[in-house]
């Protein structure tokens, strides 16, 4: 079990998100990098999906009530275990009692926001319909279906004697990088509307920075650029969307939709970010601006079979380091 | 009854091949300390030496990889130079593909010098680092 001693905002529990029920009005939810959970998981030899603490808002701070395994990946957070560092993307030793400190992410060599605070055999909160992540909109998965507070108590899995610690991963923002013109940069393909705007949106679209406003949370980004116009006016019903939909409301600033977004709406749609690159704007601070690179459905793809790769290559040396360890 | 002060030439012989600085060996009646300097191995006799002529520890590489001085997330080395390190702490970082492994202080000790630079492809065994040991305190 961990405590929470001090929680600042937001901070819930994750996994890979509640998949299979948009067409029942569920969101997915979810980690918004769910590469850092999968990093975590990979390194404490947990299941694919187990649960961790997504951490957005800093201080945090945690005290472990008993003995245990734990990796901090996303965001380097400068942790501390009482007073020893902590090092992140790495999996450390907890005893009973030590307090975990997160502070400010630095972002001196990979410009990241959130923490995933991983533990051995996951966060134990009961699945609801198939997932342990927290669903704002319905409160419902997660602990409790609302932000942790201060005092939470949160069941952790019997600490699996899988997990070995003093190893690490080196962080896939940093082995998988994606800019244009030097400004960080995600995959886009142009959606069902892209036609209906005109030649100058579309440039604006992929030639243009877009700034990620402080109207930005799990639910959408909003972003500030240059106006996005349709040809002539669109009014359209509402209709099913997924994370990574770029929609345009009046006022042509686009929003596009992160793992809380409602599962329907009616603006329309310029362009869906790849599900292999949502990571990335998971990780996008508050005021930073990034660009869209327009992609194919194959280079989609690929993207994904890249994902994919890093992640086996990765749990495959993992699995190979341990089991060496347990031999000597 | 044989005794490993029977055997000084051979132990030397093994200690200057494996390339190792200090063998020590301590029996209820005896005490057997063989130091090898690079050139030659000889005896120190009877009581223990001061810290200052302590050998320093050279700290190599436990797998091959790429050495980093520093997690690729930090601009700085996490160990300098003259900097006093614990037993277990890391001295810097190997590089496999995505699996990062600790070159971790084999004692606690002084960090004298690093013999190699921020990434560097080595080898297993490569020396890393020196560290001189400090007295009294082992892991």
């Amino acid at each position: 079990m961990i405590r929470v001693l001090s929680a600042a905002a937001l901070a819930t529990v994750q996994d890979l998100g509640r998949t299979g029920g948009l067409n029942l009005g569920v969101g997915t939810s979810g980690a918004m990098d769910p590469l850092a959970l999968a990093g975590g998981n990979i390194l404490l030899r947990n299941e694919e999906n187990a649960a961790a603490i997504e951490i957005p808002v800093f201080p945090f701070k945690v005290r472990f009530e008993r003995s245990t395994v734990f990796a901090v990946t996303g965001a380097d957070c400068a942790g501390r275990l009482d007073e020893a560092p902590v090092l992140p993307w790495w999996v450390h030793r907890a005893e009973a009692g030590q307090v975990l400190s997160l502070s400010l992410p630095k972002q001196t060599t990979w410009r990241a926001t959130r923490a995933y605070l991983c533990i051995a055999d996951g966060i134990d909160v009961p699945a609801v319909l198939g997932s342990r992540s927290t669903q704002l909109r319905g409160s419902f998965g997660g602990h409790e279906g609302r932000p942790l507070r201060d005092g939470d108590e949160l069941p952790t899995g019997r600490s699996n004697d899988r997990a070995a610690s003093g190893f690490g991963l080196v962080p896939p923002g940093l082995a998988l990088p994606l800019e244009a013109d030097g400004m960080p940069a995600v995959r886009v393909l142009p959606a069902a509307e892209y036609d209906c705007f005109s030649n100058s949106s579309h440039d604006a679209l992929w030639s243009t920075a877009w700034k990620i406003t402080a109207q930005s949370d799990r639910y959408g980004y909003r972003l500030a650029g240059r106006e996005l116009n349709p040809l002539r006016p669109l009014e359209l019903r509402s209709h099913g969307i997924v994370p990574g939909v770029i929609q345009v409301p009046h006022g042509g600033q686009p929003i596009i939709q992160m793992r809380d977004a409602q599962p329907s709406g009616g603006y329309p749609k310029i362009g869906t970010v790849i599900e292999a690159d949502l990571w990335r704007l998971g990780q996008a601070p508050i005021g930073s601006s990034v660009r869209f690179i327009r992609c194919s459905w194959d280079e989609a793809l690929d993207a994904s079979a890249d994902i994919r790769r890093w992640l086996a290559n990765a749990r495959r040396l993992v699995e190979l380091h341990c089991r060496e360890g347990r031999g000597r | 009854m044989s005794t490993p002060l029977d055997h000084v030439e051979q132990l030397s012989a093994w200690l200057k091949d494996a390339d190792l600085g200090l063998l020590e060996l301590r029996g209820p009646n005896a005490t057997l300390r063989l130091v090898n300097d690079g050139a030659s191995v000889r005896v120190l006799d009877g009581e223990e030496i001061a810290s200052v002529d302590e050998p320093s520890i050279t700290v190599r590489a436990p797998s091959p990889g790429i050495f980093l001085d520093r997690h690729p997330l930090h601009e700085r080395a996490i160990a300098l130079v003259a900097a006093d390190v614990r037993a277990g702490d890391p001295l810097g970082f190997l590089q496999i593909g995505p699996l990062l492994l600790a070159v971790p202080a084999p004692r606690a000790g002084t960090l004298t010098d690093v013999l190699v630079a921020h990434g560097t492809i080595v080898g297993y065994g490569t020396p890393l680092f020196a560290l001189q040991p400090i007295e009294g305190e082992t892991s």
